[in-house]
């Protein structure tokens, strides 16, 4: 199963960066077979990032407000709540992207998972998380790794 | 003392989720006031200061993800000056060449998922239908593959160029980074013969489903969002639109030409008001003074936009897009006026004015892959000392865009100030949300979809960009929304901290 780890968010703007510091964390520790990368925006680029995979598991902060800063949460494309960079301003949502390029006939990933973190601070510049949210970055790379080895094992049984 | 009603549009169908249009009724039931908030996003001057000026390039283009090339090259401009250095000619063409492609990628955006649905699917339709599907069920599935084509070409070329995908990293101060070759130039000119073709099946559509269209024409030409203010752009020697290079031109609401100025002398044109009711900065031209936000020619207000772009310039720099400006504006009525034509002021023309510059993007693009010079190796000269401050502008999809560095002996920033494109049509949008509602809105009915979408179809013709338009906020002041009554008393306090 080709699959893409995409972290999501603006580099320097605070907690808004989480998805990036954990894309930059996972691409150290996995070596090959998975691709990673950075995105900074959402709807058709980030469409435009998953074509040709078979799943793709994507990394964002987000602002609920319902949550304590750091809470992470595994979300898929119909859940009516939404990570912070999904919508691109300028186009479109990703779940509206995905639809457009799947009318069109490209290879989209049949699964996507999203993770997202709650963000304290999104409206600052800096490189820096807050303390809540970077105590969260392990425990994402954690679960991550965990759905990675688990869907390793089925494919080995399968196979 | 009278209570006015609330109507809040939240969030903004197709604009960031923050983005929100605030409008006050009277006891009638009529429009009193409008505001357009936008979220606030802190210290950008303090991440900078301290830095070596020559990371700007590559850190302002993070502050958006949308527009990263107009940071890029907006930065290596204000670099040049900074360094007191020619860069290179054919280095200059290299920058504009990647500044074509990036526009293309944008305007086609615009007009396909933004702009566009509006008209094609139509603005009475359901806010489900009324985005890029809409337009391809409605025109069919060849026009979202041409969309995702001429993306997907122009992006290759921004990446082949620029150094990387998104983010571009080649420009320095002084030049480029890398040279193009004859393989790489040819490849870039087959994609732009493919780009015109696109600008001109794009404008066809337009023809085809607004200006063919009765209603639509009549929606485009009424005066809904007319607002006569003054407008600016950038020019090159002849007085013709120009993306990356040349003068700030500014006319007025009559097309006679205001001022002429460098885009380091921003600051003796341009200044900044205040209202106490929110954050934002609304420049306005210091000459003419702030009058509020209201029309004429004695009002302050400027636009910088697609048509505002046309309206300031004498003609177009290439052929077809000439033809095209040509009928926009005598499907207008404008007249011409010691050999320019007066300045249209019908804002929904902002869409048509936007597939002009496609095609003048596209046509240029070519030229530029055409021009003999552009695979030179000598794409670098090396500054040598420093100036100390560096303003650089170009003319970003949304407007004109100035970057403004200031720094020490070795080059360390000590001042970063930027307009980006956005913030120069703050009070026209305030103005053309106002005037949408007054026309929209009487005796309190308001509550059909496609009522409040033309609302909206206001300030998506300015395709404003709030997550850069904010960053240079100062301090740590949250939003405040005050609603004041006819006698100015505030009767509610809206806050987000």
């Amino acid at each position: 199963m080709k699959t893409i780890i995409i972290g999501l968010g603006n580099p320097i703007l605070s907690d808004d960066s989480v998805g990036i510091k954990v894309a930059r964390i996972l691409q150290e520790r996995l070596k090959d077979g998975i691709d990673i990368i950075e995105a900074y925006a959402g709807g058709m680029r980030l469409m435009d990032a998953m074509v040709g995979y078979d799943r793709a598991f994507i990394v964002d902060a987000m602002v609920t407000e319902d949550s304590m800063p750091g809470a992470i949460r595994s979300l898929c494309l119909s859940d009516l709540i939404s990570t912070r960079n999904m919508l691109c301003a300028h186009d479109m949502n990703l779940a509206t992207a995905i639809e457009m390029g799947k009318m069109l006939g490209l290879h989209l990933p049949s699964e996507i998972r999203i993770w997202g973190i709650e963000a304290a601070d999104v409206e600052t510049f800096s490189e820096e998380l807050t303390e809540d949210v970077a105590k969260a970055v392990p425990a994402v790379i954690e679960k991550i790794m965990y759905e990675l080895s688990m869907s390793n094992m089925l494919d080995e049984i399968k196979t | 003392m009278s209570a006015k009603k609330r109507i809040t549009i939240d969030p903004i169908t197709r604009l960031e989720g923050h983005g929100k249009i605030e409008i006050f009724l009277n006891d009638e039931g009529d429009v009193a006031d409008t505001y357009f908030q936008v979220p606030e996003l802190r210290g950008f001057e303090q991440f900078c200061v301290g830095r070596l000026a020559e990371d700007m390039p590559v850190i302002t283009n993070r502050i958006c993800g949308v527009c990263p090339e107009a940071h890029h090259m907006a930065s290596v401009k204000a670099l040049d000056m900074l360094f007191d250095v020619e860069t290179p000619s054919a280095a200059k063409k290299i920058r504009e060449l990647l500044y074509m492609a990036f526009y293309i990628t944008d305007h086609t955006t615009h007009f396909y998922a933004l702009g566009g649905p509006d008209f094609v699917v139509g603005p009475d339709a359901p806010p489900s239908e009324r985005n890029i599907l809409g337009v391809i069920k409605k025109v069919g599935l060849d026009i979202g593959k041409q969309v995702i084509d001429c993306r997907a070409r122009n992006h290759h070329v921004i990446k082949m160029l620029g150094g990387r995908g998104i983010h571009p990293a080649a420009g320095v101060p002084g030049g480029w980074s890398k040279s193009i070759s004859e393989d790489e130039i040819k490849e870039i000119e087959e994609i732009a013969k493919k780009n015109i073709d696109f600008a001109l099946f794009s404008l066809k559509v337009f023809d085809d489903i607004v200006l063919k269209n009765s209603a639509y024409l009549e929606l485009v030409t009424s005066d809904i969002y007319l607002h006569k203010t003054y407008y600016m752009g950038t020019v090159d020697d002849k007085n013709r639109v120009n993306f990356y290079n040349g003068t700030i031109r500014v006319v007025d609401p009559e097309g006679k030409e205001f001022v002429k100025y460098h885009p380091s002398e921003y600051t003796t044109h341009i200044a900044e008001h205040v209202e106490s009711y929110s954050y934002l900065k609304y420049p306005y031209l210091k000459k003419v003074g702030w009058k509020g936000f209201v029309d004429g020619i004695d009002s302050g207000v400027y636009a910088a936009s697609p048509l505002s772009r046309l309206n300031v310039s004498d003609s177009m720099a290439t052929p077809k897009a000439q033809e095209h400006f040509e009928r926009m504006y005598e499907t207008f009525g404008s007249k011409k006026i010691n050999g320019r034509y007066q300045p249209v002021h019908h804002r929904l023309a902002t869409h048509w004015a936007r597939l002009i510059e496609l095609l003048y993007a596209s046509e240029h693009m070519l030229e530029l892959a055409t021009d003999p010079e552009i695979t030179s190796p000598d794409v670098r000269k090396i500054p040598e000392k420093i100036k100390g401050i560096g303003i650089g502008s170009v003319e970003a999809p949304r407007g004109t865009f100035t970057h403004h560095y200031e720094t020490d002996e070795k080059g360390v920033l000590t001042k970063v100030n930027m307009i980006v494109g956005t913030t120069n049509n703050y009070a026209p949008m305030t103005m053309s949300i106002k005037r949408a509602a007054e026309k929209l809105i009487s005796k309190g009915k308001v509550v059909e979809e496609g009522i409040l979408n033309r609302i909206e179809m206001a300030f998506r013709l300015y395709d404003p960009c709030l997550s850069c338009a904010t960053h240079s906020l100062p301090g740590k002041m949250p939003l405040i929304v005050n609603v004041r009554d006819k006698s100015g008393d505030i009767i509610k306090t809206f806050r987000r901290d």
